[in-house]
């Protein structure tokens, strides 16, 4: 006789079949299709398509990044050795000589297309990949992908001379049928002095001559150095110049001209600042026609400032040059 | 099955319309039939079988072994059945469970056989779920202990020991279910 527990899975084991009235097979195959929706792909098929996706959109983005991002970039104007540096946003740096004259042609490709006219240009290219640098220097062309050079107009138009501190750049130009390649510390390219173009490789870069100090600026020049920068739109190089020049005119009609130079600069983009200025004016110069000027136009533009009020006052006051 | 599992796999992966389709024809029958016989005749046996498959074809991309879709299949069903039956349980033990037993048996044995089959499911419903199914993979899906250990998704002794009570659980119900229905026929007339 079996146990009672053999019995019991016997019968259910009996009742039980594989066999579905096939009706109820398919209503219910036909809930389960429903349910899925249309066939799927098998998830690793579509994990994969996903990461796929993800990767060459991502690798996509930052190829376009590297190759469309427009540079930024600002100028200073080094006060003791008279250098122009314009200071790139990937943190390359580009210093021309005093005397020199150059121009950023155009931002491209992440990196930047300048013409030198004329003078010395040392510049530092932050290596990225894609970044496409280029210095014009006459019928020259530099080209470089990150690297420390630097480049020198001669006398004549088509006197150049291209020497590299590290990295590498090609160097093309009309008497060359392909471009010169430098891409070792020291390594130099001229024009200047030798009937044809050579290359000089040399252990270690001669040092540099030794820069004159630059002559100072009159005081009037400078003004004009800064009211050319604002009309150039370069308002933070033009706040620069002023805000040094008061520093060296504290006080006085000087100071107070470069004061209400400064008020003046700043009136639309920092009016707080401006206010400020404009009242150092009246404060210091309080009998000038120029402290009048200042209360005046703190009255009109900036009286939404603390200073609004004293300029009122100022001009109710009667003017010492009036009779 | 009718399809090889190979070759059913290779249908689901590389995404072959009427792959779903294939899949349900080949294991509709097999689960339809683990469920019926872990959970009983339960009005609810089409939704169950629903959630089996549902269950099923999200977690197929998982099965690195084709050959292995027998185990898994398995582990599937015995998973949708235990959270049915601790549920009912639950219920059970509340007072709340209204669910009728509509159908014993799939009219196989004729009334002999259904009388058996439901006198042998109103045993196993006394069970907790963990030894109806123990006792149901053994006895019932006649697996050997390994298998049934790895469809529940326990060690080899926890089987053991979960299928040594179901059984000694059965005998002694099933023991005094005969020793009742024995007092009952031995009652004399008109009591």
């Amino acid at each position: 006789m079996n146990a009672p527990h053999l019995d019991v899975g016997q019968a259910v084991r009996d009742s039980t079949t594989d066999d579905v009235p096939p009706h109820r097979h398919l209503v219910q195959r036909s809930r389960f299709l429903n349910a899925i929706g249309t066939p799927r792909r098998t998830p690793w098929g579509a994990a994969s398509l996903a990461v796929a996706l993800v990767v060459v959109a991502v690798a996509g983005w930052f190829v376009w990044r590297d190759k469309h991002e427009a540079l930024e970039f600002e100028s200073q104007i080094d006060a003791t050795t008279g250098e122009t540096r314009w200071l790139f946003s990937d943190g390359s740096q580009v210093q021309l000589a005093p005397g020199g004259a150059a121009t950023v042609v155009a931002m491209q490709g992440g990196g930047a297309k300048i013409d030198l006219a004329r003078g010395r240009l040392d510049v530092y290219v932050n290596p990225a990949p894609h970044a496409k640098w280029e210095v014009l220097a006459g019928p020259h062309t530099v080209t470089v992908t990150g690297t420390k050079f630097l480049v020198e107009r001669g006398a004549q138009e088509s006197d150049v001379t291209v020497e590299v501190t590290n990295g590498r750049v090609l160097v093309g130009g009309p008497e060359l049928a392909t471009p010169v390649v430098l891409d070792e510390p020291g390594e130099r390219y001229s024009t200047v002095a030798e009937p044809e173009p050579e290359i000089i490789r040399q252990a270690s870069r001669p040092p540099p001559p030794r820069r004159e100090p630059p002559k100072q600026l009159a005081f009037e020049d400078e003004l004009l150095e800064a009211e050319r920068a604002r009309l150039a739109g370069e308002k933070g190089l033009a706040e620069e110049i002023l805000t040094r020049m008061r520093g060296r005119y504290p006080n006085g009609p000087k100071g107070s001209q470069v004061a209400f130079r400064l008020g003046r600069l700043l009136e639309y983009d920092k009016p707080v600042k401006a206010a400020a200025w404009y009242a150092r004016v009246m404060k210091e110069q309080p009998e000038s026609p120029l402290a009048r000027s200042a209360a005046q136009a703190i009255v009109d533009k900036l009286s939404e400032t603390p200073q609004a009020e004293v300029a009122r006052r100022f001009l109710a006051e009667p003017s010492p040059s009036s009779p | 099955m009718a399809t090889r599992p190979v070759a059913l796999m290779a249908a689901v992966r590389d995404g072959e319309p009427g792959a779903a389709a294939m899949l349900f024809d080949a294991l509709a029958p097999r689960i339809r039939r683990i469920m019926r016989r872990s959970c009983g005749a339960t009005p609810d046996l089409d939704d169950l079988v629903q959630d089996c498959f549902l269950k099923l074809w999200k977690s197929i991309g998982r099965l690195q072994d084709p050959e292995r879709l027998d185990a898994f299949v398995y582990a599937i069903a015995v998973h949708t059945a235990r959270s049915a039956l601790r549920k009912r349980y639950v219920r059970r033990i509340l007072k709340i469970d209204t669910s009728v037993v509509e159908e014993v048996g799939d009219g196989v044995g004729g009334m002999d056989g259904r009388e058996r089959a439901r006198d042998a499911e109103a045993l196993l419903d006394r069970l907790t779920p963990e030894l109806r199914l123990a006792f149901v993979l053994r006895h019932v899906e006649e697996l050997d202990l390994a298998e049934g250990a790895a469809a529940l998704g326990v060690s080899l002794s926890t089987f053991k020991r979960r299928l040594a009570s179901a059984e000694q659980r059965v005998d002694i119900l099933a023991r005094s279910a005969a020793a009742a229905h024995s007092s009952i026929a031995r009652l004399p007339e008109g009591t």
